[in-house]
């Protein structure tokens, strides 16, 4: 008797367990797990290098480089960083170096597709961006800002751009041989990582 | 013996076979759509769309940039769309499609550049700003250098977040700064006198955050100097921060 009253005991303790772990929510988890085909690689940086000529009064069209960095924020935002070198012909015809970098802010204003040839069509983007930053010339740094509208062909993850930048530098320097704004048109050539 | 042997050559052949197409299959898995998915020639709704693929199109992702997704079907065509899309079409594997829309690492921090304006002219800064409880808590270092007036300063603001929707806050607070100024700049000091003083302030700032790993936003400021015949300023910046 006293057998049969444990084993009842027994059954009915476990028949209200199994209906109490029936009451408890149990979600789905899901734990990340290293399989490569789960995997998407992602493109969130932009990274180029620049050749231009700038058209600056008083000033030769001498060659300015750069290289420069894009993050792509959200949707058709992008914050972006640069680093530029050119030379500057200060007054008495004295010839210096000078190396600015910015950073700044763009926005692709128009996208679209190209055809190019016979089942080739690349996307392209029509952006804007402002930059604000540095510009260190003859070891003295002053205040840079620029703004440039640019066009820019994609084909699979490199990319082509022809941009036209205007910008203005606070240094009393180039501001006495009325240099200190002016337009740079240039080509960047670059991929994303 | 011998058919033994070639028996064992031949489980040796298959198993090298299997292992080589696991580890260097070109695709790790491919998805059957439900559904018709439009594909559009970049990763943005101002591209044009190129091509619709059929329910039962046997689709992979072959790369992610934001919330848009390359595809590429058996024929080896390819196109982006949407993640939500491609969801709703039965391109992704479910623990792919979990993977892709939850498992973000939080951060820890933001590490800010800013740009700013104030009364004696435009410069530059640099900051690391942290959750702490409810609030944030930033360090700054900023300098200008506009024209021959030069500013330095050191600061750090507790300021409070308010939503204003799922995208865009405001937060305001107040903060404490050290700053150096030389005879040409007057953000804190006459022009003419070239200062070192600590300061305090408040600040009320707009920003947008798309993603925690970014924000950016107007920010102003009112500094007050602990001078003798309290000087005041404004100061304008447009920030920047990146989760890390």
């Amino acid at each position: 008797m006293y057998k049969i009253i444990v084993v009842m005991f027994l059954l009915v303790c476990s028949q209200a367990n199994a209906n109490a772990a029936e009451l408890i929510y149990e979600p789905r988890i899901l734990s990340p797990e290293d399989n490569n085909s789960l995997e998407v690689e992602e493109y969130k940086w932009l990274l180029g290098v620049s050749l231009g000529q700038s058209m600056v009064e008083n000033q030769d069209h001498s060659l300015a480089y750069a290289i420069s960095a894009y993050y792509l924020i959200w949707q058709r935002w992008y914050a972006s960083a640069r680093i530029s070198q050119k030379e500057w012909l200060l007054a008495g015809d004295e010839q210096k170096s000078a190396i600015a970098w910015s950073l700044g802010a763009g926005y692709n204003v128009l996208e679209g597709a190209a055809y190019i040839t016979e089942g080739l069509t690349l996307p392209w983007q029509m952006y804007a961006e402002i930059m604000v930053g540095e510009h260190s010339l003859d070891g003295k740094a002053e205040n840079y800002i620029d703004g440039a509208l640019g066009w820019l062909l994609n084909k699979d993850n490199n990319y082509a751009a022809i941009e036209l930048r205007y910008f203005s530098i606070d240094d009393t320097r180039l501001q006495q041989i009325n240099s200190d704004k002016g337009y740079q048109w240039s080509l960047e050539f670059g991929r994303y990582f | 013996m011998l058919s033994i042997k070639s028996k064992n050559l031949r489980y040796l052949g298959q198993s090298l076979a299997a292992i080589f197409f696991l580890c260097f299959s070109p695709y790790g898995f491919s998805q059957s759509l439900v559904a018709t998915l439009s594909l559009r020639i970049g990763p943005s709704v101002g591209f044009p769309y190129s091509l619709e693929l059929p329910s039962g199109s046997e689709v992979s992702i072959v790369q992610r940039r934001g919330d848009w997704l390359l595809v590429k079907d058996q024929r080896g065509e390819t196109g982006w769309a949407l993640l939500s899309d491609i969801d709703a079409a039965g391109g992704l594997q479910e623990r792919q499609a979990w993977r892709l829309n939850e498992l973000v690492k939080p951060v820890v921090g933001h590490l800010s550049g800013q740009w700013f304006t104030d009364q004696s002219g435009q410069g530059w800064g640099v900051g690391w700003a942290m959750p702490l409880s409810d609030y944030r808590l930033a360090s700054e270092y900023q300098q200008s250098k506009s024209y021959d007036a030069q500013w330095q300063s050191l600061s750090a603001w507790l300021t409070l977040e308010e939503k204003l929707s799922r995208k865009t806050f405001y937060r305001y607070g107040l903060g404490l700064g050290y700053g150096l100024e030389n005879e040409e700049s007057h953000v804190l000091s006459i022009k003419g006198q070239a200062r070192e003083s600590a300061y305090w302030g408040g600040e009320v700032s707009i920003g947008f955050a798309p993603s925690q790993k970014f924000e950016s936003g107007l920010q102003l400021r009112y500094l007050l100097a602990n001078l003798p015949g309290s000087h005041s300023s404004y100061q304008v910046s447009w920030y920047w921060a990146l989760g890390i």
